[in-house]
């Protein structure tokens, strides 16, 4: 399983609605519209790193009112 | 005794895509995906393929890439231009340009000019046919999505 956060800046006055539009998407764990350099923070997991892509293409950037994702997986050292 | 379905059969079904999957959309372009890459690169290479734009100009839309990969995109009429993420860094030898703050390397093939980024946390190739004028601007379309997604 690999995790990663995906940070979202959204146009003006739509992060809680894209929060809450992603919060349901299969594979997301966690979506909060949060303040300071991005709106959403949500926090996804899948079971490859291929998954976790399409995803983010797919399904996450297909979020109606993102304007830009920034996708961080999380590494285990 | 059992009977088995005619072997012509089977092979048509093979030939025609009946395998279960989802079938490719008709507008669909073949584009060889950028494989084995760090998941940090393949999932930067999938916030450029969200970002990117739908078209680059009047007529030169997004097209889905078949096989499906969060590395290819499409655009245009055919031969279509293609984009490639995640590829290695353009060479130095190939003559330089910069378009709205991206770097590229271009090479000239004849029929394509293969574009290359360099400098990028993740490099992109874009090919594109002789056929599409003001190369500069379709690059141009695509700078504010490259640097949103693929700046260090």
């Amino acid at each position: 399983m690999v995790q990663a956060y995906i940070l979202i800046q959204t146009e003006v006055g739509k992060a809680a609605a894209v929060a809450e539009a992603i919060a349901k998407l299969d594979g997301v764990a966690q979506a909060e519209d949060v303040t300071g350099p991005y709106d959403v923070i949500v926090r996804a997991e899948a079971n490859s790193v291929d998954e976790l892509g399409k995803l983010v293409v797919a399904r996450i950037q297909g979020v109606d009112g993102i304007t830009r994702t920034l996708t961080c997986p999380v590494v285990h050292l | 005794m059992p009977r088995r379905p005619p072997v012509g059969l089977l092979g048509l079904l093979l030939v025609a895509g009946c395998t279960g999957g989802t079938p490719a959309p008709s507008d669909a372009v073949a584009v060889t995906p950028v494989n084995g890459l760090q998941p940090g690169v393949l999932l930067s290479c999938a916030d450029l393929k969200g970002q990117l734009p739908a078209a680059l100009a009047d007529g030169v839309k997004k097209r889905p890439a078949v096989p499906e990969s969060s590395t290819t995109v499409a655009y245009g009429t055919d031969p279509a231009i293609e984009v490639r993420c995640g590829v290695a860094e353009g060479l130095a030898a190939d003559d330089p340009y910069t378009f709205d703050a991206v770097r590229w390397a271009m090479h000239d093939t004849g029929a394509t000019r293969t574009w290359t980024t360099r400098g990028l946390k993740v490099d992109v190739q874009v090919v594109i046919p002789d056929h599409f004028d003001a190369q500069a601007e379709l690059l141009g379309a695509m700078a504010p999505a490259i640097t949103s997604a693929l700046t260090r």
